[in-house]
């Protein structure tokens, strides 16, 4: 997976937020906020080479079971790419 | 939910987490004092020779050492202003620069120096929003308020070139004896353009970086004041929101305030940097101050929080009005020089309000 647009994290307080700049400002009048796992995966997303992968560093980094990584990380993932934020790095395996 | 609706939810929940926190979550950087304009009633303009006596400008550089050191304790909002902040040598440096770090940029300008070049910049990595000042509706008013023949239009040259960039625009209006003929007249741009216009008929008597002291006469009287407000509030009010405003204020509960902390986010949440580097919690008060270039952001940040919260505004404590009057801690620092005195002006704008909206019922 790889970030298709141009988005800076930030944290405040406890808020993650995703801040458009150059371009992306253009689609995305705002911020967009995110949990706290959810800004894990779209930081890290690039670095693993597959979903597996993904889960992998996830439970690594939260006690969270690899079930509920999986289905929580799916359905985040399926909605960055709906909305353009993320896309298909290797299409031939989907991911 | 549109987005613009739900960035505004962000907002919200951020700006009371930061508050409660003490998080500087929105600053201002007042980056110049001079300006092609010289308006009566600025309180920050200085001629070349008069900054010279001051000090030097801060380079980008220094702005954005300030800006990573801002961004470490959590702030996402930065005001960018001046004088005229176009006139920034380095502006389109230090906007790209502060955009790479993450915050969210509002610019504060009087709109005449806005070039394509500048507006296709911006519109390139855009702002949250460019808020124009304007200070009249016809060149005769820029003439005689601001000393500048060609302003209007040069001013809506430059809302074109940014509306142009798709870029977000708000109009600020401050109303003074020179341009309170032309109230419809600004309404009427500012529908022309289908633009928010936000009007100020309070002045602060400030006379912050001048070497001359405040000119009461380059304000409304209180009266005239209030009149001009009740006009504003025609404009923007349905019937139903002016007779519910109308009732609020002629009803006012009478439970004397109690409370004489600061009320609004200075020095808890927000803070201002003016352009020879004195941090203080609002663009008025001179104190508290420190000088972030010399201390760092995180020092200054906390002497603020902790000499801002300090200060009690006691000059009001006994009055019933306090829930229908815009006293702040600013308008008292600026009336009377203290923070225990009522200050006289803001007290007869009250007054005056009330009255007018009674004699209307
Ligand atoms: S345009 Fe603004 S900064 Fe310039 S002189 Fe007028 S009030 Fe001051
Ligand atoms: S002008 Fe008044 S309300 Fe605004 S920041 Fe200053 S003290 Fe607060
Ligand atoms: S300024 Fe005057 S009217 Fe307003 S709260 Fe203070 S004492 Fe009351």
């Amino acid at each position: 997976m790889k970030k298709t647009k141009e988005f800076i994290l930030r944290q405040i307080a406890d808020e993650y937020l995703l801040i458009p700049t150059g371009q992306t400002c253009e689609e995305f009048n705002g911020m967009i906020t995110l949990s706290e796992t959810a800004a894990y995966i779209y930081e890290h997303l690039e670095e693993a080479e597959s979903f597996e992968k993904l889960i992998e560093m996830i439970t690594q980094e939260y006690e969270i079971d690899p079930k509920t990584a999986a289905s929580d990380a799916y359905e985040l993932l399926n909605g960055m790419l709906k909305n353009g934020l993320i896309g298909l790095s290797d299409p031939k395996v989907n991911w | 939910m549109d987005a613009l609706d739900s960035a505004l939810k962000i907002e919200e929940r951020l700006v009371m987490k930061a508050t409660l926190a003490h998080i500087p979550l929105g600053g201002t950087f007042e980056l110049l004092p001079l300006c092609n304009m010289n308006c009566h009633m600025c309180f920050i303009r200085l001629s070349r020779e008069e900054m010279d006596l001051r000090g030097s400008l801060r380079s980008v550089e220094e702005w954005l050492e300030i800006a990573r050191q801002m961004k470490e304790s959590g702030t996402l909002f930065v005001l960018l202003t001046g004088g005229e902040p176009f006139l920034y040598p380095g502006f389109l440096d230090l906007y790209q620069g502060l955009k790479k770090l993450g915050m969210i940029i509002t610019i504060n300008t009087n709109g005449t120096l806005i070039t394509p070049q500048i507006a296709a910049a911006l519109g390139k990595d855009k702002p949250r929003r460019v808020n124009i000042t304007l200070y009249g509706a016809s060149n005769q008013t820029y003439e005689r308020l601001c000393h500048y023949p060609n302003g209007f239009d040069q001013t809506c040259k430059g809302i074109e070139l940014l509306l142009e960039q798709k870029i977000d625009i708000k109009l600020n209006g401050t109303i003074v004896p020179e341009n309170v003929h032309e109230i419809d007249a600004l309404f009427e741009i500012a529908k022309h353009y289908g633009l928010y216009i936000k009007m100020d008929t309070y002045m602060y008597p400030s006379s912050r970086e001048r070497l001359h002291p405040f000119h009461p006469e380059s304000r409304l009287s209180p009266k005239e004041a209030a009149q001009a407000a009740l006009k504003i509030k025609k404009h923007q009010m349905s019937q139903e929101e002016y007779t519910a405003y109308q009732n609020h204020m002629l009803n006012h509960p009478s439970l004397p305030n109690q409370d004489s902390s600061i009320q609004c986010r200075a020095g808890k949440s927000a803070f201002w940097i003016n352009w020879y580097g004195d941090m203080t919690s609002c663009i008025f008060m001179k104190k508290p101050g420190i000088n972030v270039f010399e201390n760092g952001f995180e020092k200054s940040w906390k002497y603020l929080l902790e000499n801002t919260s300090k200060i009690q505004l006691t000059g009001c404590l006994s009055c019933t009005k306090k829930s229908v009057c815009q006293v702040c801690a600013a308008c008292m620092y600026c009336e009377c020089g203290c923070f225990d005195q009522k200050p006289d002006y803001m007290c007869q704008y009250t007054d005056e309000l009330i009255k007018q909206l009674e004699d209307m019922k």
